[in-house]
């Protein structure tokens, strides 16, 4: 059997990469549920049924794959396809009892750490919560490895057994059943719910529940899942000179151009667009300079400069938004690094402002530079 | 490391005006005719160690090499540029697809 590793060692990556069909490179994006217009949640699996408004609710909601075009992001227009997560201090409850079949977890065995360098530490980003709750994001500070710190999570399940939301048993997340009557402080719990446990448990008195939600014209942002779509493409090429002029294009060409070239979407094709897939740069690619993060790497000895591009692609791949990371360097031959990543934020207006101020692109960055520094 | 093999400049001269007429496509078929000039150019291959892959979380997809065959110098040279390429991916790495 396969060991398993980051992501995939969490109850969230497990239910990504099941939605996705078995890509958990598609990843995932985060909805504000007001943004999708929830603006009340009725929570039928807690004892006296609160509800909790929607400003509080995020959805988790994956790439999913269109059965034709593997990169295709498939149609999201039903509450049954997210994950929704709520900070239990956001519902107004004195203590959180569930009713039907549920589990608890702790938060290190659900959500995926924020860093994409594996040694990065383990806190889980806030890009998870709701940005406009009630609750205090910063002070939602999600230990991940520091288990006596952790939060709990409560998971409710039903109408579909643990194993088939998460496609492994309970004991694969250390997650143990709720007992009969057990309740939970709010102000330690975070609950996690699947759409459809949402759903099916929509009490009359709150009325009929959406038959469809507004995605297309709501403004995701990448779930930080640890850097699943992550692939890094390494070319090395040979500085060629005739008369003193240089013959090889790959080696003198500004990096605007070289991401143009065949040799390089070839090889960006191979690392996460899909070799077969057909797409357009519909919006892009744009270059950016972020500020946080490691501005150089050290690529075979030499500091060199990192090159950021975010985009939004069409064709095959219409609303994928990608980011490009470029390092460059000179000896012999020139070696160019690619890491590129894709999220599937949708066509909708803005994707590519959300691409350019996500943490995704931080993230990348630094495992761009950590990957470059060991190259050899 | 880049690999050179430059057959002499007087041949370049002699053919230059011949070969600028039969433009480059012509000049690539030509290559191995005793009057073109053939040059080559490898690079060395760069990609991550098996312990630096499993550090970053990273699995080799593929490596492979591509050659270009070009000319350059007006066409009195046929050029071979031979470029590696190694790509990774996290969602291998991590026992998914």
């Amino acid at each position: 059997m396969v060991d398993r590793m980051g992501p995939l060692r969490t109850a969230m990556g497990r239910f990504v990469e099941r939605r996705n069909g078995g890509l958990v490179s598609h990843g995932a994006v985060v909805f504000d549920a007001v943004d999708v217009g929830l603006s009340e949640v009725p929570l039928g699996m807690l004892d006296g049924a609160p509800s909790v408004a929607g400003r509080n609710v995020s959805l988790v909601t994956p790439g999913a794959a269109d059965g034709n075009v593997e990169i295709k992001i498939a149609m999201r227009d039903h509450l049954d396809t997210a994950m929704l997560i709520v900070p239990g201090e956001a519902i107004d409850i004195d203590e959180i009892a569930p009713s039907g079949e549920a589990y608890v977890l702790s938060l290190g065995d659900v959500l995926p750490t924020q860093s994409w360098i594996p040694s990065g530490g383990g806190t889980a980003g806030s890009d998870w919560l709701a940005r406009g709750g009630d609750v205090d994001v910063s002070e939602l500070e999600l230990v991940v490895e520091k288990v006596e710190r952790a939060r709990r999570v409560v998971v409710p399940t039903g109408p579909r057994r643990f194993e088939e939301i998460f496609g492994a048993e309970p004991s694969t997340f250390s997650a143990r059943q709720v007992d009969n009557g057990e309740t939970f402080d709010p102000a330690n719990t975070l609950m996690v719910m699947p759409g459809d446990n949402v759903s099916s448990n929509w009490p009359e008195s709150a009325g009929e529940p959406p038959e469809s939600l507004d995605f297309r014209s709501a403004l995701p942002r990448p779930a930080p899942m640890g850097g699943v779509s992550f692939g890094v493409a390494v070319l090395s090429t040979p500085n060629a000179k005739v008369q003193g002029n240089s013959v090889n294009p790959l080696s003198y060409v500004d990096t605007d151009d070289l991401l143009q070239r065949d040799a390089v979407q070839n090889v960006l094709k191979e690392a996460g667009f899909g070799e077969g897939t057909a797409f357009t740069v519909d919006i892009g690619p744009e270059r950016i300079s972020p500020q946080d993060g490691p501005s150089t790497a050290t690529l075979l000895g030499n500091e060199t400069e990192i090159e950021s591009y975010v985009g939004v692609l069409g064709g095959d791949a219409e609303g994928w938004g990608v980011g490009l990371h470029v390092v460059r360097g000179d000896g012999n031959d020139h070696v160019i690094v690619v890491g590129l990543h894709r999220h599937p934020i949708g066509p909708v207006d803005g994707a590519i402002d959300v691409l350019r101020e996500s943490n995704a692109i931080v993230e990348a960055r630094k495992l761009v530079a950590e990957t470059a520094a060991q190259l050899q | 490391m880049g690999s050179n093999n430059d057959r002499g400049q007087e041949q370049l001269v002699r053919r230059r005006p011949l070969l600028a007429v039969l433009g480059t496509g012509t000049a690539a078929a030509l290559a191995g005719c005793e009057d073109i000039t053939n040059q080559s150019f490898e690079a060395s291959s760069v990609g991550l160690a098996a312990d630096a892959q499993e550090t970053l979380q990273l699995s080799e997809l593929a490596s492979e090499s591509t050659t270009l065959e070009k000319s350059a110098a007006d066409g009195n040279v046929s050029v071979s540029i031979t470029t590696h390429t190694a790509v990774y991916s996290r969602a291998a790495a991590l026992g998914g697809l």
